[in-house]
C-alpha cells in the first residue's frame, strides 16, 4: 500500500528521523552500560517521541504504534518504576529494528506493515511499572475477572464500527467507544453505549470537542504533550484499531488478563480524542485504576491544566533540555549533496582559471598583477579546502552502529566481547563514510564470530574471559587508516593453505610457496571459509571477497596480519575523499591519460628491444622476474604503431591483484591529483575507462581503469 | 523564452507556434526544438575515447563538466568532413542527458506552426530517416526536424547496423 503525503514533509521527516534512529541505536547500547543515567533515558524517550510525532503527522500509523509503546517503556524506566534488564533491552532493540524496518518501507514509498503484535505486547508489559506487573497482577485479575465474559462483547461492536468508518470517526463516536471500554472495565458503570446518547460523563467531553474546533487536534495534542511532558499524544488515525482487532477477537471466548490490559492500553493510549491524554496515561500505567476513575477523570479533562499534577515534574525535566538543544540546532543547515557537488565543480573550474592566470601573471612584469594573482591563488586554495571540508563527516556515523552489532552478536553467540572505538572523530568524505559501512560491518562480524573464542576456551588459554575488538580510525597523510583488531584465536596460515588446495583454488606446490602474509590474503578469495559450519552470522565465504572488491573500488587497500593464539588485525587504507584521486599522468601520442596511482608500482626506462617473446607475448625480465609488456598506445590511440626498437622507452609497472604487467607509454608527465568526472550516460561502461578529468590547461585526460583495460584489450590482442 | 512561446500558444490556441534552431549538415537544413538546446559552442578540441561507439567523437570540457560529442554526420550516414570556422557543437539536453552534436554550421531560430509540419515521406530504410520527426517547407526551403531521442539511443543504431 503506498500513500500520499507532501514529499517535502516526508523528506524532512526521513532525514530527521533517520538521524534520531541512528542515535537511538547508539544510546540504547550505552544504556546497557549505564542503565541509570537519567539523561540517557530522557534522550531515548525523546528520540522515540520525536519519531512518533513526525510519523503521526504523516499518518504512518504502524510506526506511531511501535514508537508509542517503546516510548512508554522509557517513560516507566525514567520514573524508576522498572530497571533495565537484558530481556528488556532485547525487546526494546527489536522494537528499534522494527521501527527501522518500517522506516525503510516508508523511504521506499510504502505504508509500513503493522508491528508484530507479540512485540507490542511485550513492550506493553515492560511499560508497566515493575511493582504493578508483580503485585498488582492479582488485583487486576480480581477487578477484571468479574466482567470478563461481558466486556468482550461490548468491546467488539464499537471496534468493528470504527473499522467500517475507515478512520472517519467522529469525536462522539470515539468517545462512545471509549466509554464502552470503560464500562467493560468497570462493571459498575452503565451498560455499553452504542448509540450516540451521551451518558453523563460524556457531556463535558463533547463540549470541549466542539468548543475546541478552532484549535486543530494536532495543535491541541502538542499543547497537551508539552504540559504532560510524558507525551502520550493520541495517535491520529483510528485505523489503529486494526492491530487491536486480533486481540479483541482472541479475547472473544476467553480474554486473559494480559490481553485485556493490552487492549485497554492500546485503546487508551491511542485514543485520538485530545481530551483524553490524562486518561490514556493512567490507562497505560494503571488500567485497573483508570477503569474505576474513568468518570471522574473524564469530567476533569476539559481543563487541560488540571491533569498536569502527576506528570508535572517529568514535564519540567523534558522541557528544560529541549530549550538547551534548540539554539544548537539552528547553527546547521541541511544542504543537498548534489549542490555541494556543483560547488565543488565550480571551485575546480576556478582553480583551473587561477592556474592559467598564474601562468600569465608569471609572464607579465606588472607587479600589481602578480600581487593580485598570488592573492587569488591563496584564496582559491582556501576555498577549495573549505568546500572539501563541507563534504567531510566524522567516521562516527559508521562506527556508531557497531556497539549494537557487537552486542547483538555476542549475545547470540554467547561470547563476552568488549568493543573499543578509537578515533571516532576522524573526518572523511561523506560518500566514503557510506561506502565503508558494509565492509566494516562484515569485518566486525567476522572478528566477533571467527576471531574471539568462547569465554571458556579463552579462560583455558589463560586469556581474560572478555574478548576485545578494537576498531580504530586515523588519518595518515592523505589517507585514512582503519584497523579492526581482535585478541582472539588468530589464523593459522597452514590451515588456509590446505583449505585453498582442498577447494581447488591452488595446487599444492603453489600453496606451499605462499608466504604467511600471502596465505592470510587467501581469506579474500571467493568461496573460501574455514568455518566448518555455516551460520547466519558468517561462514559462507562470500563476505571477504566482497569486502576486498568494495575497498578496491574505493581506491583503497586491505591487509591482514595475524598471529595464531594472539589475534588478527585487518588494516584498511582508503583515500580521504572519493572525489580526488592521485594519478600518474602519461602521454600517448597527443592525448593525456591518467593511471590511478594505487595501481602503479614503479617506472622504468628500458631498452625494449631486449624484450623476449614467450608464447606470443612480449615479456621483459626485470630483477629476475618476467613481466608481460603491453603497448598502451596501440590499444588506446587509433592507428598507431609503436616501434619495438626503442632504446629508451618508458615502462610503467602496474599491479592488478597479485599480477604485475608493464605498460609502454610515450611520455611521463608526472603525478597529479585529479578530480574524477564521470563519463556521460552514453559512454558509461566503456571498457577500461574509469572517468575523465580536466588537466591544468583545460584539456581532458581519460582516467584508466587498469584492471578493465587489461581485461578488455589484453584478450583481444591475443 | 518559454514565456514567449506560451504567449504565442495562447494566441493560436490549437495551432501552437514552435521554435526550432536550424543547423546545416552537408547540403540540408535541419531543425531541433529550441527547448532541447542548451547552448552552441565553437569547435573545441575533442578528446577521443578509446572503446566508445563509433558515432561518439569523444568528450569535451564544458566548464568543468565532461560532455559527450556525437558525430552527427556519421549518425546520418554522411561522409565525414573537415572542421571549418563555422563548425559548431550544439549542446542539447534529452532525457536529462547532456550531449553535444557536431554540425557544419548553425543558422538561426525559426518559428513554425504545428500545422506546417508534415510527417516524413517514407523513403525506406535510409539511415537518416530513423532520426526524423517531420519536415517543413518554409520559404521554399526544406527543413528537416530531428528527433533527438532517437539520435542518442543505441537500439536504433543497432538496427541500422544490422541491415
Amino acid at each position: 500500500m503506498s500513500f500520499e503525503v507532501d514529499q517535502d514533509i516526508l523528506q524532512d521527516f526521513l532525514i530527521e528521523a533517520g538521524e534520531i534512529l541512528e542515535l537511538l541505536s547508539e544510546q540504547l547500547v550505552d544504556l546497557e552500560q549505564s542503565p541509570d543515567d537519567p539523561d540517557l533515558l530522557n534522550a531515548i524517550f525523546r528520540g522515540f517521541h520525536t519519531v512518533k510525532g513526525g510519523a503521526g503527522f504523516l499518518q504512518l500509523t504502524p510506526l506511531v504504534d511501535c514508537c508509542h509503546v517503546a516510548e512508554n517503556v522509557f517513560d516507566t524506566l525514567r520514573k524508576h518504576q522498572r530497571t533495565v534488564t537484558p530481556e528488556l533491552m532485547d525487546t526494546v532493540l527489536s522494537a528499534l529494528d522494527t521501527v527501522n524496518e518500517m522506516f525503510d518501507e516508508v523511504r521506499a514509498g510504502q505504508m509500513p506493515e503493522n508491528a508484530d503484535p507479540e512485540l507490542i505486547l511485550q513492550l506493553e508489559f515492560f511499560a508497566k511499572p515493575e511493582a504493578e506487573t508483580e503485585d498488582a497482577a492479582p488485583e487486576v485479575e480480581a477487578a477484571v475477572s468479574e466482567p470478563e465474559p461481558e466486556p468482550a462483547q461490548p468491546v467488539e461492536p464499537p471496534i468493528s464500527a470504527v473499522q467500517d468508518a475507515e478512520g472517519d470517526i467522529t469525536d462522539a463516536e470515539f468517545e462512545s467507544l471509549l466509554d464502552a471500554l470503560h464500562d467493560g472495565g468497570a462493571p459498575t458503570a452503565a451498560s455499553p453505549v452504542a448509540d450516540s446518547t451521551p451518558a453523563e460523563p460524556k457531556a463535558p467531553l463533547a463540549d470541549t470537542a466542539s468548543g475546541g474546533d478552532d484549535i486543530t487536534e494536532d495543535e491541541f495534542e502538542a499543547l497537551l504533550d508539552q504540559l504532560h511532558g510524558s507525551g502520550k499524544p493520541p495517535a491520529p488515525a483510528v485505523e489503529e484499531s486494526k492491530p487491536e482487532a486480533p486481540v479483541a477477537a482472541g479475547g472473544d471466548d476467553l480474554i486473559t488478563d494480559d490481553e485485556f490490559e493490552a487492549l485497554l492500553d492500546q485503546l487508551h493510549g491511542k485514543s485520538s480524542s485530545p481530551t483524553q491524554p490524562d486518561l490514556s496515561k493512567d490507562g497505560a500505567k494503571k488500567p485497573e485504576k483508570s477503569a474505576e476513575q474513568a468518570p471522574k477523570k473524564v469530567a476533569a479533562a476539559p481543563k487541560p491544566a488540571a491533569p498536569a499534577k502527576p506528570p508535572a515534574p517529568a514535564a519540567e525535566k523534558k522541557v528544560a533540555p529541549k530549550k538547551e538543544t534548540a539554539p544548537a540546532a539552528e547553527t546547521t543547515v541541511r544542504v543537498d549533496t548534489s549542490r555541494l557537488d556543483d560547488i565543488m565543480n565550480m571551485v575546480g573550474e576556478l582553480v583551473l582559471v587561477r592556474n592559467r592566470l598564474v601562468r600569465l601573471g608569471g609572464q607579465s612584469s606588472d607587479s600589481e598583477v602578480a600581487k593580485a594573482v598570488s592573492n587569488l591563488d591563496v584564496v582559491t586554495a582556501d576555498l577549495q579546502t573549505s568546500v572539501m571540508k563541507t563534504r567531510m563527516q566524522p567516521i562516527k556515523k559508521v562506527f556508531g552502529r557497531f556497539p549494537r552489532v557487537v552486542r547483538d552478536l555476542s549475545r547470540k553467540l554467547k561470547k563476552e566481547i568488549n568493543l573499543r572505538l578509537i578515533g571516532e572523530d576522524t573526518d572523511l568524505d561523506k560518500n566514503l563514510v557510506e561506502a565503508l559501512a558494509d565492509p566494516l560491518i562484515h569485518l566486525v562480524r567476522n572478528a566477533v564470530d571467527h576471531g574471539i573464542e568462547n569465554p571458556d576456551d579463552r579462560e583455558q588459554k589463560g586469556k581474560p574471559r572478555v574478548g576485545e575488538v578494537v576498531l580504530s580510525a586515523e588519518q595518515e597523510g592523505d589517507h585514512i587508516l582503519l584497523t579492526i583488531s581482535d585478541d582472539g584465536a588468530g589464523m593459522n596460515p597452514q590451515v588456509l593453505r590446505n583449505k585453498a588446495v582442498e577447494k581447488g583454488r591452488l595446487d599444492q606446490d603453489a600453496a606451499d610457496r605462499l608466504t604467511d602474509q600471502e596465505a592470510f590474503n587467501l581469506i579474500f578469495a571467493a568461496g573460501l571459509s574455514t568455518k566448518e559450519e555455516i551460520s547466519d552470522v558468517s561462514g559462507r565465504g562470500v563476505g571477504m571477497d566482497v569486502v576486498k572488491t568494495k575497498i578496491s573500488q574505493l581506491n583503497g587497500t586491505i591487509n591482514v596480519w595475524s598471529e595464531e593464539g594472539k589475534g588478527s588485525k585487518i588494516i584498511i587504507k582508503v583515500p580521504l575523499t572519493l572525489a580526488i584521486m592521485p594519478t600518474l599522468m602519461v602521454m600517448l601520442g597527443q592525448q593525456t591519460f591518467a593511471l590511478p596511482l594505487v595501481n602503479v608500482n614503479e617506472i622504468f626506462q628500458l631498452d625494449i628491444s631486449r624484450a623476449n617473446i614467450v608464447d606470443g607475448q612480449e615479456v621483459l625480465v626485470i630483477r629476475e622476474k618476467t613481466l608481460p609488456l603491453f603497448y598502451l598506445k596501440e590499444w588506446l590511440v587509433q592507428g598507431s604503431d609503436v616501434s619495438r626498437e626503442l632504446k629508451n622507452a618508458h615502462v610503467v609497472v602496474v599491479s592488478v591483484g597479485t599480477q604485475k604487467v608493464g605498460f609502454v607509454v610515450d611520455q611521463l608527465i608526472g603525478q597529479e591529483e585529479v578530480v574524477i568526472k564521470p563519463l556521460g550516460e552514453m559512454l558509461h561502461g566503456t571498457p577500461g575507462m574509469a572517468g575523465a578529468t580536466i588537466t591544468g590547461d583545460g584539456r581532458i585526460a581519460l582516467i584508466l581503469d587498469i584492471p578493465g583495460v587489461l581485461k578488455h584489450y589484453a584478450k583481444s590482442a591475443r | 523564452m518559454a514565456n514567449v512561446v506560451q504567449a504565442k500558444n495562447a494566441a493560436g490556441s490549437d495551432d501552437p507556434i514552435l521554435q526550432y534552431v536550424t543547423f546545416r549538415l552537408a547540403d540540408e537544413t535541419y531543425g531541433i526544438n529550441v527547448i532541447q538546446v542548451q547552448e552552441v559552442l565553437r569547435y573545441t578540441e575533442i578528446a577521443p575515447v578509446p572503446g566508445a561507439p563509433s558515432y561518439v567523437l569523444g568528450i569535451i570540457n564544458l566548464r568543468g563538466n565532461v560532455v559527450t560529442v556525437i558525430d552527427t554526420r556519421q549518425r546520418f550516414g554522411l561522409m565525414t568532413a573537415e572542421t571549418t570556422d563555422s563548425t559548431r557543437i550544439v549542446i542539447i539536453e534529452v532525457d536529462q542527458q547532456v550531449v553535444g552534436i557536431m554540425v557544419d554550421s548553425v543558422s538561426e531560430v525559426v518559428y513554425l506552426r504545428q500545422s506546417e509540419i508534415e510527417t516524413t515521406p517514407n523513403v525506406g530504410n535510409e539511415e537518416s530517416a530513423k532520426f526524423i520527426q517531420g519536415v517543413c517547407n518554409k520559404n521554399n526551403q526544406l527543413l528537416i526536424l530531428v528527433e533527438l531521442n532517437k539520435l542518442m539511443s543505441d537500439e536504433e543504431w543497432a538496427e541500422v547496423a544490422a541491415l
